[in-house]
């Protein structure tokens, strides 16, 4: 995942500020063999969100809500990844999230508890869309907003032109 | 008369006497034209009725070819000998025969034989699909051609090939076809017999169907005690007392899967059937000892693998299966005993390892000729370990089997591997590690053998020493594992047909 986007109205960022205790935030999609850690992540210099710096690693967004409580958790991944040294491609953590359908399980785990998800829609914005900031906004509702890149890689700019994005409510 | 026996045993004679009709009697008016005259008719393709050209026709030893216009003319028939019929067809077409006096009506030709070619959706070639056609069937080349013949009974074509979506074809009246087939992934769930019986425990199970991305169900029609779905119940399992009771509406279950574009798959437990064993005692393996049953670890007694008897039995309860409308015939326990065996067993033959193997694929030689012909698929659960390792003794090798089955299903359970195995200290702790190293290797393997690998995934807690939970995480890594691996699908194995974290369903009584 690279930027979401440069919204237009800043969202509103007030959820709780929990470190994750290392290594023992994961989150798991069975249907499409995704179980990966949860990185801490934050702001990029120019104020979009940074993304994971490794290919395996979901990114939470620490100035969203936590997962497992109320609100809006955002995490964003890697789509796909080029390996240093060899310089090959290859599917990165998030590679398949779009294969997700609605009503897929989803799961956050602390490392305690298992929070289960249903996904609940798919949208996809091109990267530069104003109204991708809506995914972005604060919830009443418990969530998970996974964000990954999609469409068409621009070899200049080496960035996807479209962001695939992924919500689940939570249901257990 | 003389004339005519002389003539019968010599062609040369024959062909003299045609000669002499022709050279003197032109239009048939000489003294032998009694016997000898000349056959016209024409023939006709009964899919297009169009003349068929190049139809061949046959008068005992006289040929003729039809023309462009489906015309043909035979010279030299012997029209007293009105039992001999002229045969017409042959080729790409059925085959008839006409009595002589009514070669003057147009003869209608079905034609016999489709010829195609079998590809993906971009148009790669589909090896060793199967073709059938009632009880024709045909095997489909490396570049995905094919010829089935003798269709003209029942034109419709059903292709069946592993990681494909089955599909059923009516040729009409095109020869020569071009079958699509959709990449199809079985992703499944074992469901307990009778769990899809009640609404609740049903509608559970079609939320995994969703959670999951689920496509494929497998249902036990046969159990490993041996129990029996009404709708599979014989003679024989209702004297050994192993049907069970309720789920009479098993057909009706598996139409409305199918109709929710579910692949629906009938597990048939073969060699462990303990009713049967008890009830046909001199079909069961016994402990050469002292000749009492053999009972495994869970006291059930086998079937002896030697015994066609006990095939046709099994070969019975799979012909009812696909009777009720199922897409696979998956066989479990198609192996010998391999726990609790107390010293040497009797057997029907005297038991070598390759002995075993041939008993196994003596087996499915036979389901293959019985059940293809129905246009199902077929696959055979094998033991993890066999993934790995050559035959364990137990009559299962996969390059045997992979001849026979479309799909394999190792057991890749991470809890079956002890200590050290994968080089991993506890290979439980390891799922993904375990699945992908033992799909790895059934999938090099079956390469080129027509079959593909679809593993059982562990969807239980680890039985091991550490006792490790299996969630979400362990099975999530081991579907990952399988499809990184080369696997064509996967199933779940839960004893309890639910899936970690949910309750379990309650099976009404």
């Amino acid at each position: 995942m690279a930027a979401v986007s440069e919204p237009e109205s800043e969202p509103v960022f007030d959820g709780p500020r929990i470190p994750i205790e290392a290594g023992t935030w994961r989150i798991i999609a069975p249907a499409i063999g995704l179980e990966a850690l949860i990185i801490d992540t934050g702001l990029e210099p120019d104020g979009t969100m940074e993304a994971p710096a490794g290919p395996d690693e979901v990114g939470w967004f620490r100035y969203g809500s936590p997962p497992g409580s109320s609100g809006n958790a955002l995490m964003g991944g890697h789509v796909d990844w080029t390996d240093r040294t060899t310089g090959r491609p290859r599917g990165a953590v998030f590679f398949r999230l779009r294969q997700l359908q609605a009503r897929s399980l989803v799961v956050f785990t602390d490392g305690a508890q298992e929070y289960v998800y249903e996904v609940s829609e798919k949208r996809r914005y091109r990267w530069d869309d104003p109204a991708s900031v809506d995914v972005l906004q604060p919830t009443t509702d418990s969530r998970l907003t996974l964000i990954t890149c999609g469409g068409a890689f621009d070899s200049a700019t080496r960035s996807y032109d479209m962001r695939d994005v992924i919500i689940a409510h939570r249901v257990a | 008369m003389n004339f005519r026996r002389r003539r019968r045993r010599s062609a040369g004679g024959v062909f003299i006497a045609v000669l002499l009709g022709v050279l003197l009697g032109g239009g048939g008016k000489l003294w032998f034209d009694r016997t000898l005259s000349t056959v016209s008719g024409t023939v006709v393709d009964a899919a297009t009725q169009q003349p068929l050209a190049n139809a061949e026709v046959r008068w005992q030893h006289l040929t003729a070819t039809t023309d462009s216009q489906g015309r043909f003319t035979l010279i030299g028939v012997d029209r007293e000998l009105a039992d001999v019929p002229l045969v017409l067809g042959g080729g790409d077409y059925e085959q008839r025969q006409v009595a002589v006096a009514d070669a003057s009506v147009p003869v209608v030709l079905q034609p016999d034989t489709v010829h195609g070619v079998i590809t993906d959706r971009e148009r790669r070639p589909i090896a060793r699909a199967r073709v059938t056609a009632g009880s024709a069937t045909a095997l489909a080349a490396e570049d995905g051609s094919f010829r089935i013949d003798g269709i003209a009974k029942n034109p419709a074509l059903r292709v069946v090939a592993p990681g494909y979506r089955t599909v059923n074809v009516q040729p009409g009246s095109r020869r020569q076809l071009q079958v699509t087939l959709e990449a199809f992934t079985p992703k499944g769930m074992w469901v307990p017999f009778g769990a899809l019986h009640t609404g609740e425990v049903r509608e559970g199970w079609l939320r995994h169907v969703d959670r999951l991305q689920l496509n494929t169900v497998v249902l036990d029609v046969v159990s490993d005690r041996g129990q029996v779905a009404p709708a599979v119940a014989t003679a024989l399992t209702r004297q050994a007392g192993s049907v069970l009771e309720g789920g009479d509406d098993l057909g009706a279950i598996v139409k409305e899967l199918r109709a929710r574009n579910i692949y629906v798959v009938a597990r048939l437990v073969v060699f462990k059937d303990s009713p049967v064993a008890a009830a046909k005692p001199e079909w069961s393996i016994r402990v050469a000892r002292n000749g009492a049953p053999y009972t495994d670890c869970e006291g059930q007694r086998w079937l002896d693998p030697f015994e066609p008897a006990v095939w046709e039995y099994k070969l019975q309860q799979a012909e009812r299966v696909v009777e009720l409308g199922f897409n696979e015939v998956q066989f479990d326990y198609l192996r010998f005993p391999s726990d609790c065996i107390p010293g040497p067993l009797a057997y029907s033959r005297p038991l070598t390892d390759e002995a075993k193997l041939e008993a196994v694929e003596a087996f499915l030689q036979r389901a293959v000729a019985r059940l293809r012909p129905k246009g199902v698929a077929l696959a055979a659960d094998v033991f993890g370990l066999v993934a790995t390792k050559d035959d364990i003794g137990i009559g299962q090798q996969l390059e045997s089997l992979g001849k026979y089955v479309d799909y394999v299903s190792p057991m890749v359970y991470p809890s079956t591997w002890g200590d050290g195995a994968f080089n991993l200290p506890y290979p439980p702790a390891e799922p993904y590690r375990v699945v992908r190293e033992s799909v790895r290797a059934a999938v090099d393997r079956l390469a080129g053998s027509g079959a593909v690998v679809r593993p059982w995934l562990q969807s239980f807690d680890d039985y091991r020493t550490r006792r490790l939970p299996y969630r979400h995480r362990q099975i999530a890594d081991q579907i990952r594992a399988a499809e990184e691996a080369g696997a064509t699908g996967w199933m779940l194995w839960d004893p309890f047909g639910r899936y970690p974290l949910e309750d379990p369903p309650q099976l009404g009584g």
